[in-house]
């Protein structure tokens, strides 16, 4: 069983999640993958709301709420579920 | 291929550019690196800001013109100051000489984010050098870099440096001037089978249009072509290779997605992949300490209440610390002005020469010139905040109430620049990828309070508002009335940005997307440069344009003069010393009713040295034009000294002050240089002996100033940014008739309270 990927707007602080897709238009989807969002990326939520303050990698970036909506991910304490859903869309 | 250069050739200037993501300390770097022998200017054809400056170090044996560009964190753009930096480092386009070598500033406590542009700077073909900054901001979150190592893998010199401090500069100059004569770096990475397919027609395509680019160059430009759709560099290569060139771009397209790649991540993951499978080996954790001090300082400044608390205390810190700072220092100023036109007021004969000096140019560079200590300490706070990394938490934080302007946090840094000045404001919009966003912060950026309305405000303060404590002397009403003309056009500024989103900038809003870079301490070099760099312009600005503006001024309130005038009034002050002199010897009088006599006689010439004054300036060219215009500015308590100085100001409104510094000089006895403009205007009536100026005659000029788009300089970079004339005609219509209105009301409510 899989779980529908959540918008990055669900995640609660502190949680962990990795990056399934991001829905938005090419330009803005072009500029969050040259930042670190692209599949399989990790993201630390640091403050919720809007804009919401997320960690990438090193860096700590704020995302107003159109963003946190394009961005889909699985939540990191569902590893197994994230392999089954990374396998399927890859 | 190795360019070797014989040791003894003359040395040619190398030219080396810095590049980097944002954040990374690149300024501090070119600072450093450079001193203050730096120039700006702009690129050819569009605004955006080209700093560079030229170093000769004899010690090296190289000359080097040092460019930095504007941070970027990719090479594929969407906003007009990002798309300078591929142009520039391809040197295609009109953007100079390709770089001799490119310099790569990067982040040490943000490696994996910093080295994604970094892998595209290494695919250029020029020689690369890896400036590694704040590597002691890295140390204390205990990253611990292995520098070899990384220079190994990205193939090309990598120095670790702290460009605040200085450390590791001489061996970044070590590693440029060897660069100079050095390989083209050569790392390149390599893409899925079926993007490279793709990438190497595309080149052959771009090569046949003809523009003779190197094909390492046509490579980099090929990969932001195909892979950023829609971006800037998309839509100028169909402009210059003609509209086939979109058609194969998006067929190109379809056969990487129709290969399972996605056109937009493709890069990404290629390069993230690279950088994931390196930084292991490059980069240890010594152990994760629980909470860096920026996550904690984060915990409470990026809060949505406290953290906004702050803002605005900070905020409301820095405007009381500017007015309470300076007002010694701009005594002095005042104090050396009046000497100085006292002096000069001694030795030079009356005559249209004196009154030039004294109440043309020194009254009026010394009106503008006392105003640069607030504009001063107003740059060492704003760079302080930049520099420190305070700025994005600000825009982080007001994206929210941004947002209810329809705008995003970016337009925060546009719109507080232009708090300093509205022109650096508005370049500062290119950041902005929505034309519609960008478009509605450039037209609401000249309502911000721009350091050119403090001399207004300030003088006008000084001399109207009492000053008054409040709050048991926590806040000052004269700091309070300043803060209230700060505030005024910013809140102004929502009504009309949402007016212009409904009516004619409709479109949706874009997304809020902002780094949140490491605090780290200002770099004193850094914010000393910013400082300096303002103060110059200010000054070159008062010295010529308001210098020249000033003198005109002048001229056109001391002509033309009449004979008639100096006639009358000589045979009126003739007829009074004969009538004085003849009620004195005609019998003996005590001391006390000469004195008496005197006294009278006196203040009945003086009345009418000011009558003559007056009547010359009434008549002159300048007086004519405020005539004129008095009954449109009569309703907002203003007289036509008020009225023409507003004209005068048209041009820049720091002018208002010289102006009237001017008017009223010429409009009083001439000797009493020293006694101030405030004194001057505090004494100023209309016929009926009513003073002037009053505290509602004061708030309705300051409300005007604070709303009116009176700079030209201003006006020109609006039509040089939206490349039109509608806008800064919009811009200006709009602003003077709010101005207008706005202190019509101020005035006429004012005046029933008081």
């Amino acid at each position: 069983m899989t779980s529908e990927p959540i918008q990055l707007a669900t995640l609660s602080r502190g949680e962990n999640a990795t990056v399934i897709e991001i829905t938005a238009g090419e330009a803005t989807a072009k500029r969050l993958a040259d930042l670190g969002f692209v599949r399989g990326g990790h993201v630390e939520m640091i403050r919720t709301g809007r804009p919401c303050l997320v960690r990438i990698g090193t860096a700590c970036i704020g995302l107003g709420l159109e963003i946190q909506q394009v961005i889909l991910l699985q939540r990191d304490n569902t590893i197994g579920r994230t392999a089954v859903v990374l396998g399927e869309t890859t | 291929m190795a360019k070797s250069l014989p040791v003894h050739t003359p040395v040619e200037t190398q030219v080396v550019a810095l590049v980097g993501n944002p954040n990374t300390g690149k300024s501090t770097v070119f600072a450093a690196l450079t001193g203050i022998r730096q120039r700006t200017g702009n690129y050819p054809g569009i605004t955006v800001e080209k700093r560079s400056a030229t170093v000769s170090d004899p010690e090296r044996n190289v000359r080097l013109e040092i460019i930095d560009l504007p941070g970027t964190y990719s090479l594929s753009v969407h906003a007009d100051d990002e798309a300078v930096v591929l142009d520039a480092l391809l040197g295609t386009h009109g953007m100079g000489p390709r770089p001799d070598v490119i310099v790569a500033v990067v982040d040490a406590s943000n490696l994996r984010r910093n080295l994604f542009f970094t892998t595209q700077v290494l695919e250029l073909g020029s020689p690369v050098v890896v400036a590694l900054n704040m590597i002691d901001i890295a140390e204390r979150a205990a990253i611990d870099i292995d520098v070899s190592a990384l220079s190994k893998e990205l193939g090309v010199p990598v120095v670790p440096i702290v460009a605040t401090k200085g450390e590791g500069v001489d061996g970044l100059r070590d590693a440029i001037a060897q660069s100079t004569s050095g390989e083209s770096s050569s790392r390149c990475q390599s893409f899925p089978d079926c993007v490279c397919a793709e990438l190497d027609g595309l080149c052959a395509s771009i090569a046949e249009s003809g523009d003779g680019n190197p094909a390492v160059s046509s490579r980099a430009e090929a990969i932001q072509t195909l892979l950023s759709p829609g971006g800037y560099h998309e839509s100028r290569l169909v402009k210059r290779c003609g509209l086939g060139l979109a058609e194969e771009l998006s067929e190109r397209r379809n056969r990487i997605t129709a290969a399972g790649e996605s056109v937009v991540e493709v890069e990404a993951q290629v390069r993230y992949a690279w950088i994931d499978r390196v930084l292991p080996s490059v980069v240890s954790h010594v152990k994760r300490s629980q909470r860096s001090a920026s996550e904690i300082a984060d915990g409470f400044l990026t809060h949505r209440v406290i953290g906004l608390l702050v803002l605005i205390l900070l905020m409301g810190g820095c405007f009381q610390s500017i007015y309470a700072w300076t007002t010694p220092l701009m005594d002095g100023i005042d104090a050396t002005f009046g000497a100085v036109s006292e002096v000069v007021s001694n030795v030079m004969p009356a005559g249209a020469l004196r009154s030039l000096v004294v109440n043309g140019i020194l009254a009026g560079i010394g009106s503008v010139l006392i105003f640069l200590p607030q504009i001063l300490v107003l740059f060492f706070f704003l760079a302080i905040l930049e520099d420190c990394g305070y700025m994005a938490r600000a825009a982080f934080l007001l994206d929210r109430w941004m947002g209810m302007l329809g705008l995003n946090g970016k337009s925060f840094f546009p719109l507080l620049s232009s708090f300093a000045c509205a022109v650096p404001g508005i370049l500062a919009a290119r950041t902005i990828e929505s034309r519609r966003d960008r478009m509605v912060t450039i037209m609401i950026a000249p309502l911000m309070s721009c350091s050119a309305r403090l001399p207004v405000y300030a003088l006008l303060i000084a001399a109207f508002v009492p000053a008054t404590q409040l709050l048991g002397g926590l806040v000052n009403l004269q700091a309070l009335t300043l803060l209230a003309m700060y505030s005024v056009g910013a809140i102004v500024a929502v009504p009309i940005a949402l007016l212009l989103k409904k009516t004619v900038l409709k479109g949706k809003p874009q997304p809020f997307l902002l780094e949140l870079p490491t605090y780290k301490w200002p770099s004193p070099r850094t914010v000393f440069l910013r400082v300096y760099e303002q103060g110059r312009e200010f000054c070159v600005t008062a010295g010529t344009i308001i210098f020249a503006v000033t003198v005109v001024i002048w001229a056109l309130g001391y002509y033309p003069r009449p004979a008639s005038i100096a006639i009358n009034h000589q045979t009126q002050r003739d007829s009074l010393t004969e009538q004085f002199q003849a009620s004195t010897t005609a019998e003996e009088m005590p001391p006390e009713q000469f004195d008496e006599f005197r006294s009278a006689y006196e203040t009945q010439i003086s009345r009418l040295d000011q009558s003559e004054a007056g009547a010359y300036l009434r008549q002159s060219f300048l007086g004519r034009t405020g005539k004129f215009f008095e009954p449109l500015v009569r309703p907002l308590g203003w007289d036509w000294r008020v009225g023409t100085g507003v004209i005068a100001a048209f041009a820049a409104r720091e002018v208002l002050v010289a102006t009237l510094g001017t008017i009223y000089n010429l409009g009083d006895d001439q000797d009493e240089t020293s006694a101030g403009l405030r004194e001057q205007m505090k004494a100023a009536t209309w016929e009926d002996g009513r003073p002037v100026f009053n505290l509602a005659v004061a708030l309705s000029i300051m409300v005007f100033f604070a709303l009116c788009c009176q700079c030209a300089a201003t006006l020109a970079v609006i039509q040089r940014e939206t490349q039109s004339w509608q806008w800064p005609m919009l811009a200006f219509g709009y602003m003077t008739g709010l101005a207008y209105v706005a202190a019509l009301a101020t005035y006429q409510i004012t005046i029933r309270l008081t």
